[in-house]
């Protein structure tokens, strides 16, 4: 009976596919960490990740919708899985320029040790491109997120405004500049009273798998009322680009970052590899960084791309701790250095890849004081349906 | 059994659905007409192509050799994604389509400039865009450039 249900089910989303001339794309992801929770313990894990999205067309109009699922063999409790719907326009306002709006709803749900990491997403987002002249590019967006998590210590409202202008020269280099402002609104972060406990390691929360990470114990149990706490960045970020012929292109771009006000109202920051911690995004952290990339076509047509990466980031609100727990009085400060290598080849009706990248991540926490490498390889396929435009 | 039967009966309808005939355009990807273009762009648009669509986006591409002038169809989403400038040395394969006027038409399925190569069709001419492009574009997941 099951496999009747399955059969229906099936034959009802390919009914869709073929008869509204949709597309599905299906991909497959296998990862390879020695550091899935990019700390000190080196945990290591293999990760596979399979998604399928649907796409309609209609008058400016598509519609959109994904679901997948992310398996973690050494960690299953962190495996998690995901569906997003939505719908975008573009509108165009003359020959040169266009607007774009997008409303998406999402829905994450994790295993069981990080259930407090399962989340509801509203998100929006509007941008507008405009081709000031035939070598200079105008692009402005705002968006705005609205996050609900099982565990509400992390419940999110943030809004961003971007501007960026670009210029190509006849020397075929793009110059471009651009401005970010964000700010992110935590809805009650703060912990309700508690009887107090003595100071020990485990008053950081986690699961006992280590001085942090866990589903719960980010929060700060300081303040007893509702309130919120907000955190506001502004980033200024430069890129330059030189294409050699069409089979080369080489980058140099640098992003600064300041906390204009407010700062991370948790008591850790930790960023999981693949998974979202929530305490861990664009938001949280002030500081600069630099990229340099090369993107190369070589023989039987696969794409290379080598990059390095050096960035200096500070944690407003964060301290650095000892490995017992026991808060220094300085805040937490990363050196990251980083090296990515991609190579992709696309076939006739897939694609694969292969990457890999190493990061030295020095801090003055300890925890987070680490080195380790990640390698990925995946496929993914495309399925159109229908007309062939 | 009866739950086989039924599968069996399941995937022959689905067979009978996926060989409905596809709609007959007067403009289409027409896999017997690719051709291979490198030159520069001399104009960049957005406009129209198909009724009922998001308007694409449309380049007019001067060939190096021939100084032949090409209107190159991208795609929808790809106005917003990809940043091509006047100027630019590109390298297009695709199919050629109807002139429109004194231009010849092309239907890209990939593009190539600066390094970067862009997947806009597969080989038999179905697009691989997406809705959602721009949400996608600042979406974190895992590591990789």
């Amino acid at each position: 009976m099951k496999r009747l249900s399955l059969f229906v089910f099936l034959a009802a989303v390919w009914r869709l596919a073929v008869l509204s001339a949709a597309d599905l794309t299906f991909s497959f992801n296998q990862h390879a960490t020695g550091n899935v929770f990019q700390t000190r313990d080196k945990i290591s894990d293999h990760i596979s990740t399979l998604s399928l999205s649907l796409t309609k067309d209609f008058s400016g109009l598509s519609l959109f919708s994904e679901a997948g699922y992310s398996h973690f063999a050494g960690n299953p409790g962190l495996s998690f899985g995901g569906a997003t719907a939505g719908l975008d326009y573009l509108r165009p306002m003359g020959e040169k320029s266009a607007l774009y709006f997008s409303g998406t709803a999402d829905a994450v749900l994790f295993s069981s040790d990080f259930r407090d990491f399962d989340h509801a997403v509203l998100s929006f987002l509007g941008a507008f491109k405009s081709y000031l002249g035939p070598n200079s590019i105008l692009k402005a967006g705002a968006a705005l997120e609205y996050r609900n998590y099982r565990d509400s210590l992390f419940d999110f409202i943030s809004q961003t405004f971007s501007i960026s202008l670009d210029r190509f020269f006849k020397t075929k280099t793009t110059a471009k500049a651009g401005l970010n402002w964000g700010y992110k609104y935590f809805l009650h972060p703060f912990l309700a009273p508690a009887p107090e406990s003595p100071a020990d390691g485990s008053s950081q929360g986690g699961n006992g798998k280590g001085r942090h990470h866990g589903g719960t114990g980010y929060g700060l149990p300081s303040r007893s009322d509702s309130q919120g706490a907000g955190i506001q960045t502004l980033s200024l970020s430069a890129l330059a680009a030189q294409g050699i012929g069409t089979r080369l292109g080489l980058s140099l771009s640098a992003v600064r970052q300041w906390n204009l006000s407010g700062g991370n109202p948790f008591q850790s920051v930790e960023e999981f590899y693949l998974a979202e911690n929530p305490t861990y995004d664009d938001f949280s952290w002030a500081g600069w960084g630099l990229t340099g990339l090369v993107t190369l076509r070589i023989p039987w047509e696969i794409d290379l791309k080598m990059g390095y990466t050096v960035s200096d980031k500070t944690f407003p609100g964060i301290e650095s701790l000892t490995l017992d727990g026991i808060p220094t009085g300085v805040i937490r400060h990363d050196r990251r250095n980083q090296i990515e290598t991609r190579l992709e080849k696309a076939f006739s009706k897939f694609s694969v890849f292969l990457s890999y990248s190493f990061i030295d991540n020095r801090s003055n926490d300890p925890y987070f004081d680490w080195r380790s490498g990640f390698l990925t390889g995946g496929i993914e396929w495309r399925l159109p349906f229908g007309k062939s435009e | 059994m009866n739950a086989a039967r039924c599968g069996t009966a399941f995937l022959a309808a689905l067979l009978s659905w996926t060989s409905l005939p596809a709609q007959k355009l007067p403009h289409f990807y027409n896999v017997d007409s690719e051709v291979r273009l490198e030159g520069s762009v001399l104009d960049i648009v957005l406009e129209i192509r198909y009724v009922g669509n998001a308007p694409f986006l449309v380049i007019i591409l001067e060939e190096s050799k021939t100084k032949q002038r090409y209107k190159v169809e991208m795609g929808p989403s790809w106005f917003f994604a990809k940043d091509v400038h006047k100027g630019e040395k590109v390298e297009v394969v695709g199919s050629l389509s109807e002139k429109e006027g004194e231009v010849k038409g092309v239907i890209a399925r990939q593009v190539r400039y600066g390094g970067e190569t862009v997947m806009l069709r597969d080989t038999m001419g179905f697009p691989n865009w997406r809705g959602g492009a721009m949400k996608r574009q600042g979406r974190r997941r895992g590591r990789g450039i």
